[in-house]
């Protein structure tokens, strides 16, 4: 399945995320966006996922503008995990997990043992099958986190569409998220991420966008796109490259 | 297995709304048996039959209608504003009842008139809102909420110029309208019927209103068509509100705690919250009515009171029971 994007623009009130931005991306590849806070990146991911208007420019799955999916058959196709989850209600871990469900139950269908074998499968896969009854008003930022991976895993669409997944996260669950992620790219899924970290990105990521936050943008494989030149004029910060077993590794001056 | 949790808990409910209504029609000055509550219904003893058919039987419907209307309002409203502590009241709607009534009350016009004037006064309230509210954006709901609520404070100064300038002899009726008083209740048919229209429209999207409950944006993600699901369930909250302080007037307390409520007991599957809230608001109204006319009879009391009155130490009970679990 392949998503492309043509000449798209994507405004933010005055402010220009990108300008006349072109890309295609296949299934079983994965795109990390980067950019400095305020650049748009949040505002172009939502764009992809059809979440919000383009100025113009079209974005289409399989030559089909996103616009003209059915709400219920997008959510099939592609699922957004935002960057911060608010829980203005209390329910279960195990029934937040289950909503994924969402898109592919009937109207008047309940959800079966099969869904919720499906739903506690997936939060074993985040680690966290030992919460299943917990309330999501008392897990952590990075539990919270883990569990809204969770529910896009139940809901099992070609693309999944991350704002900052690693943000709550600590160091050995940012690893197991990735390699989480990176089973899914390999198993043909599509992945496009809102990141922070370039030198995950670069390790991680097949493909790379950089968003300067003046329209402008680069887009190519991420071991290309990600150097210190581009970083420097991306963060407006100066970097230093360390070498290390083969890799470029960047860190601020 | 949530499935027949679920039909269990309704019967149970169904159950405490039939002993609720039976009750109305065998309590009062003329207290009955159950032997002649059921002969009354059979027509076969007249007095008595006069008695549950023409008085209670009207009033207890009325009463449960108006209930379940305000329950259902309320639960479908905490969804829209995604805030436990919405409430059918916060957008204006029974504002508007207000001054349509007590415009009629003070011009001296009978029940079935100001019962109307209620009706369209709530109605232009919600067009007003939902006019000025109308429009593209995230901030929508927090501009429905305050656009309601500036409404709701204008038409709250409104009803107090009316009872400023009322003649002394209609202000005991408007009090207790403001109050919310199910005597006058004649004709509990169209508030049924809207109760039952409420119910057929909000049963079938109440998966889509759980997974709306998780935000705009998760919603949307999952399939939902927001925009148009979000106007219905105000569209559907606002008149069935409309219908309740037409019927009754303001009633405080069941929209918002009746929901609640149920959640605190069953938690938030709309699935079972919309339907619960309606047995459990129409029985609690059902049972407040008839405290309200047996307490301290010959006295009646505005039932608005007596909800209020049982409700309050239920729910605060229920809170801290909660909050020492969690």
């Amino acid at each position: 399945m392949k998503l492309s994007v043509n000449r798209l623009h994507v405004t933010v009130g005055q402010h220009q995320a990108c300008r006349d931005l072109d890309f295609e991306l296949s299934t079983g590849q994965s795109l990390a966006i980067l950019g400095r806070n305020g650049a748009g990146k949040s505002t172009l991911l939502n764009a992809l996922a059809g979440l919000r208007q383009v100025d113009s420019g079209s974005i289409s799955l399989d030559q089909r503008e996103l616009s003209v999916y059915p709400p219920r058959e997008l959510a099939r196709w592609r699922g957004y995990c935002a960057q911060h989850q608010h829980d203005a209600f209390p329910a279960t871990v195990l029934e937040t997990a289950l909503i994924g469900r969402h898109p592919h139950l009937d109207r008047w269908a309940w959800e079966s043992a099969h869904d919720e074998l499906l739903a506690k499968q997936a939060l074993a896969r985040v680690g966290l099958e030992n919460f299943v009854a917990r309330h999501v008003q008392t897990l952590s930022g990075g539990e919270r986190q883990r569990l809204a991976l969770a529910t896009l895993l139940v809901q099992d669409p070609e693309w999944y569409l991350l704002d900052e997944p690693l943000t709550y996260l600590d160091l050995n669950h940012v690893m197991a998220t990735l390699a989480l992620l990176q089973a899914e790219v390999a198993r043909g899924k599509g992945l496009i991420a809102v990141l922070h970290d370039p030198n995950l990105a670069r390790r991680h990521f097949d493909q790379a966008l950089l968003l300067f936050g003046d329209g402008s943008w680069e887009y190519g494989a991420a071991s290309t796109v990600i150097n210190r030149d581009t970083l420097q004029r991306l963060y407006g910060h100066p970097l230093r490259s360390l070498d290390d077993a083969g890799e470029s590794w960047f860190v601020p001056e | 297995m949530t499935y027949r949790r679920h039909v269990f808990v309704l019967l149970v409910l169904l159950l405490l709304a039939v002993a609720s209504i039976v009750l109305a029609l065998a309590v009062g000055s003329l207290a009955l048996s159950w032997p002649d509550v059921v002969a009354a219904w059979h027509g076969s003893a007249t007095l008595s039959s006069d008695v549950v058919m023409q008085l209670r039987l009207p009033r207890a419907l009325g009463a449960f209608a108006c209930g379940g209307l305000l329950a259902l309002a309320g639960a479908l409203m905490q969804v829209l504003l995604r805030n436990p502590l919405g409430d059918p009241y916060v957008l204006g709607i029974s504002g508007g009842a207000s001054v349509g009534a007590l415009c009629a009350l003070l011009f001296g016009m009978t029940a079935l008139w100001v019962n109307l004037a209620a009706f369209v006064g709530a109605l232009l309230v919600l067009l007003l809102v939902f006019g000025l509210a109308h429009g593209e954006g995230s901030w929508v709901q927090s501009r429905l909420l305050l656009t309601g609520v500036i409404v709701a404070a204008g038409c709250g100064a409104a009803v107090s110029l009316i009872l400023s300038i009322a003649p002394e002899q209609s202000l005991h009726g408007m009090l207790f309208w403001i109050m919310g008083d199910a005597a006058h209740i004649t004709q509990p048919y169209p508030a049924l019927a809207l109760l039952a229209l409420g119910l057929a429209l909000a049963l079938p999207l109440a998966r889509d209103l759980n997974v709306l409950a998780r935000g705009d944006f998760q919603a949307a993600a999952l399939g939902v068509a927001v925009g148009p699901l979000r106007w219905m369930t105000y569209f559907l909250s606002a008149l069935l509100t409309a219908g309740a302080v037409a019927t009754a007037g303001s009633i405080g307390f069941v929209g918002l705690v009746v929901p609640h409520l149920m959640r605190l007991l069953f938690g938030n599957d709309q699935r079972l919250l919309l339907p619960a809230s309606v047995l459990a608001g129409g029985g609690l109204l059902t049972l407040a009515d008839t405290l309200a006319r047996t307490v301290i009879a010959p006295q009646q009391l505005p039932v608005g009171v007596l909800t209020a009155l049982i409700g309050v130490p239920l729910f605060l009970y229920l809170l801290s029971r909660q909050s020492v679990r969690s």
